[in-house]
């Protein structure tokens, strides 16, 4: 991995200290803007800090701590602190959220069939079907069994509700009992947790930028700018360089979540699914929208509120982000967008003319 | 021994000066015709901005209220301005 090397310039953020790295799935990247001689070890610690996180919190590595939670239903886990922070966020969000953001569907999602990292089943899938397309491509994978059975029955919502935990003492550490038939999948949030900590890490340093595979949490904004300078990217617009972009944001002391459908998604006995599933149901949310950005205080909420709204759909999605203030940018799929208004004053661009909006007054006019 | 300049040297510098005071003015009122109409222009809507109402005591028992409409101030984002920022991250859905 390069060490950082360009020496920083107040004219242009892209040449301050950046260390890319790979984890949880995710192509992730850390900037400081500082000195590349003093930026390096910081960053080197973020990088750590998202392995040990991965080695924790991945329900694909059957020795992880999540997974012999998971493993060990209706028995008391003690947990690190790590974990029993992330899961009290994620229930926390499940609260607010009403739910619509629920880290208790890995059943679901494992009947799915999305019950390896989505590299391992795309790596499979081009490797036995050389021709097909990439992971946004159609056909079945290949080696899961052409089963005809129907979907799930109604899927139980709610079961969050019924995880009990008990805080550390002097004599022991936390501890997690997970009713039968429950199994954690953390999904984005652990994501977007393990950012915010490394923005925090860093923020000792100077101002910080760390990029969690599109989930963006930003400490102060760089010399010279007001934020910094971060894109919405359009849905299935090119990984790398100068993709299409729907809007472009000044990010200070914030963070930027994106949920979508256009990446993460595959056939499963005979049908298109993707791996936003709807709480209420247990199915691949039925949604008229591709992706949902929020911009919120920390990438928790960022995360869980982007999910919640692109399961609602874009009327209903942009006005539970809109009724509860927060920032939001949701792509439908007949190519509409909309932003809800506490978005705008974080816009560098586009011009605020040239968006539809959720301003509450225009709908009562 | 300074000669005083003659009447006549008078009477051109005040011309001088009086025609390059009518041309920055002219200039200006010029530049400020163009700035204004570059606002339009970028706001030109859709749906304006909704106003502010404020409403704020008169001064003096039982003197009522003032109502007062303030117009909002429109912030638009110069399109040269637009092109030369760069982004240095993207949010997208987790790959």
């Amino acid at each position: 991995m390069p060490a950082p090397t360009r020496n920083p310039s107040s004219c242009d953020p892209t040449a301050w200290p950046e260390r890319r790295f790979y984890a949880m799935g995710c192509h992730m990247s850390a900037r400081l803007a500082i000195g590349p001689a003093r930026a390096a070890a910081p960053l080197a610690q973020v990088e750590a800090l998202f392995a040990d996180a991965e080695k924790r919190l991945s329900r694909f590595d059957p020795n992880s701590e999540l997974s012999r939670l998971n493993a060990c239903p209706g028995r008391w886990q003690p947990v690190s602190r790590l974990l029993w922070d992330v899961l009290a966020s994620a229930l926390l969000m499940a609260e607010e959220t009403g739910g619509l953001f629920d880290p208790t569907l890995l059943p679901a999602l494992e009947a799915a069939g999305y019950t390896r990292s989505f590299e391992q089943l795309r790596d499979q899938r081009m490797a036995d079907e050389p021709a097909a397309a990439g992971p946004m491509g159609d056909g079945a994978l290949p080696g899961l069994p052409a089963d005809p059975s129907p979907p799930l029955a109604p899927w139980p919502g709610g079961q969050y509700r019924l995880i009990r935990r008990r805080p550390m003492t002097h004599k022991s550490p936390p501890q997690v009992r997970l009713p039968a038939g429950v199994k954690l999948d953390f999904g984005g949030i652990a994501k977007g947790y393990v950012a915010q900590q490394a923005v925090m890490l860093l923020r000792r340093f100077g101002p910080a930028l760390v990029d969690a595979g599109g989930d963006l949490a930003a400490g102060d904004a760089p010399p010279g700018f007001p934020g910094w300078p971060v894109a919405v990217a359009a849905p299935d617009s090119a990984d790398e360089g100068e993709g299409r972009d729907l809007a472009l944001v000044w990010l200070a002391n914030a963070a930027l979540a994106t949920s979508g459908t256009d990446y993460r998604r595959w056939q499963w006995n005979g049908r298109a699914v993707h791996h936003i599933l709807d709480p209420r149901s247990g199915q691949p949310a039925a949604t008229d929208l591709v992706a949902v950005t929020v911009l919120a205080p920390t990438a928790v909420q960022a995360e869980a509120w982007a999910k919640a709204a692109l399961i609602l759909g874009q009327q209903t999605g942009a006005g539970a982000l809109a009724a509860r203030r927060l920032a939001g940018l949701l792509a439908g799929r007949d190519g509409r967008v909309t932003i809800t208004p506490a978005l705008r004053p974080w816009l560098a661009w586009p011009a605020l003319h040239d968006l539809n909006s959720t301003d509450e007054t225009d709908e009562e006019r | 021994m300074t000669r005083r300049p003659a009447p006549h040297s008078y009477r051109r510098l005040k011309l001088t000066l009086l025609m390059a005071s009518l041309a920055a003015s002219l200039a200006g009122a010029h530049l400020l015709a163009w700035q204004e109409s570059l606002l339009a222009d970028a706001s030109a809507p859709g749906s304006p901005p909704p106003a502010t109402r404020l409403t704020i005591p008169a001064g003096g028992a039982g003197a009522g209220e003032i109502v007062l409409d303030l117009a909002p101030v429109p912030t638009v984002v110069a399109p040269a301005h637009q092109a030369a920022i760069r982004p240095v991250a993207r949010t997208r859905s987790s790959r």
